[in-house]
């Protein structure tokens, strides 16, 4: 195993001795809890109104007849993929802002001066974590999803079919995939600025209401601003932004945004 | 001073644990450090001195790869100084106060660095056994006293069992009784372990507490503006200064004939209030290692028997060596004064 790939591993085993400690499954549990939320609020607030099932259909204007399809299991988890991305950037930017801020990075790097194999490695066991967290809220939110239907007397013949599962599989990946968009993004925004709340400001604003200012006046947006493209790969696809060119458009910015964060955080100076 | 140079100020000989050249850090315009050349022999601790902004953390910033050079190169523990995974592993550091996770005990983020470090997580017990700190191992780093993070950041650069030991300031906020821990922790990082005498660790500590730089420092960094200001053995810096004598005579009539007389045996001195204060320089051609202070009995027998012979009668003769504070303040005076 060549150097670079030991630091590497060391870097995800050194992040996960951190994890381990009741903080962090607290956080766990009450964003997996939050991410429950839409499907939830999808569920009680449908109506009867029939609207024909769409994979961009926005996750809390669902109607009845929409949740009685094979997709009616995963509309809730699915509409709520823009705040799973929220709060995925936030925590990662943050994360990241946090080593500079308390100098924890010069600790770091007098340990591990290969400094990718770091990045890399923290990486991996954060999107790792988010992966489990994720699919912790959609066990959640199929068991809400079916204790609501009863309640709500929402017929759910099509929803343990093959066909249901499969979307279920889906709905989970691309929301894994928009999530990593999201994480890449804040820790790249993180090491360019090291600053929580310049970071947070900028990307905020940017990633949300900048985005849908200009997404409004110019529908071309969705299919080309990050935030907007991010958020059309967590729901599969939109109106405006089909999957496949969401998803390519996607792993660009994505790559992009590695390869700065790369550069940055081997050349300049830690001065933390 | 050259790689191949070999000084036994310690308790080893061989190749200097840190030898740069040139080494130079410009931020625009401004530069920070600038043509630094360092020696640092092996199995010294030495003492890494300089006002604030002298550019001293810059430069250990350089030294461990935190900061890149503008310019110059050189070596660190043998391996090229633009190499830091080549060292690092072999060198412990703490810069700028300890920097560790809050959230976590001293425990888990020592295990946290070993990891990191490939070290064995064991380590970490041994290390908070080391800096004092086991039985609040499993305390959350936050309710940590200054002393005792401190502590932990050295345990921190302890981890790796360093054949170079980088400590920036690791007296900073501590009490009295914490920095007199503090310097005997230093002292014993610096002692070789049993059994292990040929490879006694070298320490690199930079203080503002010369008093403290003094006593534990045998090899002597001294920076000012960017610029090395001096470097050597702590005893030839000290050696290079004088000490003073203070005289008081029975009545205070005699002060204008004693000074006279002291004059006249060719030592500069001064009247203030009812002494006269007498500059003891130091003899020429000093002992090679610099080991040797100026001795100042022979002058202090001439002056006594000059004044014994012409009446005076001395109540008080005091004499007092020039402290390293002293003569650093001499040393930036005089660079202060070059400068201008």
């Amino acid at each position: 195993m060549s150097a670079a790939l030991q630091a590497t591993v060391r870097a995800y085993r050194a992040e996960l001795v951190k994890l381990q400690r009741p903080g962090v499954a607290l956080s766990m549990a009450a964003v997996t809890l939050l991410t429950v939320l839409p499907t939830v609020l999808a569920i009680v607030l449908a109506d009867d109104t029939f609207t024909p099932p769409s994979p961009g259909q926005p996750g809390l204007s669902i109607s009845i007849p929409q949740l009685e399809t094979a997709q009616g299991l995963v509309l809730g988890f699915r509409g709520g993929t823009t705040f799973i991305g929220l709060l995925v950037f936030v925590l990662f930017t943050v994360s990241m802002t946090a080593e500079f801020s308390q100098g924890t990075v010069r600790s770091l790097f007098l340990k591990e001066p290969r400094r990718l194999s770091w990045l890399v490695g923290r990486l991996g066991i954060m999107l790792w974590t988010v992966a489990i967290a994720l699919f912790l809220a959609l066990v959640l939110s199929l068991v809400a999803s079916t204790v609501l239907a009863a309640v709500r007397d929402i017929d759910t013949g099509e929803w343990w079919t093959a066909t249901a599962l499969g979307e279920v599989a889906t709905a989970y990946l691309n929301a894994l995939l928009a999530a990593a968009f999201f994480a890449i993004a804040g820790t790249a925004l993180g090491i360019a600025l090291r600053s929580t709340t310049a970071a947070l400001v900028v990307g905020i604003a940017w990633t949300f209401p900048l985005e849908h200012i200009v997404q409004d006046s110019w529908g071309t947006a969705t299919s080309v601003l990050p935030g907007l493209v991010f958020d059309a790969v967590g729901r599969g696809g939109v109106p405006d932004a089909s999957y496949t060119p969401a998803l390519l458009a996607g792993l660009g910015y994505a790559v992009a945004a590695l390869v700065f964060a790369s550069v940055s955080l081997r050349r300049r100076d830690v001065t933390a | 001073m050259t790689a191949a140079t070999t000084i036994r100020t310690g308790q080893v000989t061989g190749p200097p644990a840190i030898d740069v050249r040139g080494l130079t850090k410009r931020y625009g315009r401004r530069t920070v450090v600038q043509n630094l050349d360092i020696t640092v022999p092996a199995g010294v601790v030495a003492g890494f001195v300089g006002p604030n902004g002298a550019g001293k953390t810059t430069t250990l910033r350089m030294l461990l790869g935190l900061v890149r050079p503008t310019a110059g190169d050189g070596t660190v523990l043998g391996e090229p100084l633009r190499a830091p995974e080549d060292f690092l592993p072999r060198c412990g550091a703490l810069i700028e106060g300890p920097a560790l996770y809050p959230g976590l005990s001293g425990r888990r983020n020592l295990h946290s660095l070993a990891v990191l470090a490939g070290q064995d997580p064991a380590i970490a017990d041994d290390v908070l056994d080391q800096v004092g700190l086991a039985g609040r191992a499993d305390d959350a780093y936050r309710t940590y006293s200054l002393g005792m993070k401190q502590r932990l950041g050295i345990g921190a650069a302890l981890l790796s069992d360093p054949d170079l030991l980088v400590l920036d300031e690791p007296t900073n906020g501590l009490d009295p009784a914490g920095i007199r821990q503090m310097r005997d922790l230093v002292r014993s990082l610096a002692e070789a372990p049993p059994g292990e005498r040929h490879r006694a660790r070298t320490v690199l500590v930079s203080s503002h507490l010369l008093a403290e730089i003094e006593q534990i420092c045998d090899w002597l960094i001294v920076l000012e503006k960017g610029r090395l200001a001096y470097q050597g053995p702590t005893a030839s810096f000290m050696a290079s200064s004088g000490s003073r004598v203070e005289l008081r005579p029975e009545s205070p009539d005699a002060l204008g004939m004693l000074a006279d007389l002291v004059a006249g045996l060719g030592l500069p001195c001064e009247r203030a209030g009812d002494r006269v204060l007498v500059e003891i320089r130091p003899a020429t051609g000093t002992d090679p290692a610099g080991d040797a202070r100026p001795a100042p009995e022979p002058a202090l027998a001439a002056v006594n028997r000059a004044a014994h012979a012409n009446g005076i009668t001395l109540v008080e003769m005091t004499w007092r060596q020039a402290s390293l504070e002293d003569r650093y303040r001499d040393l930036v005076e005089v660079t202060a004064g070059g400068a201008q």
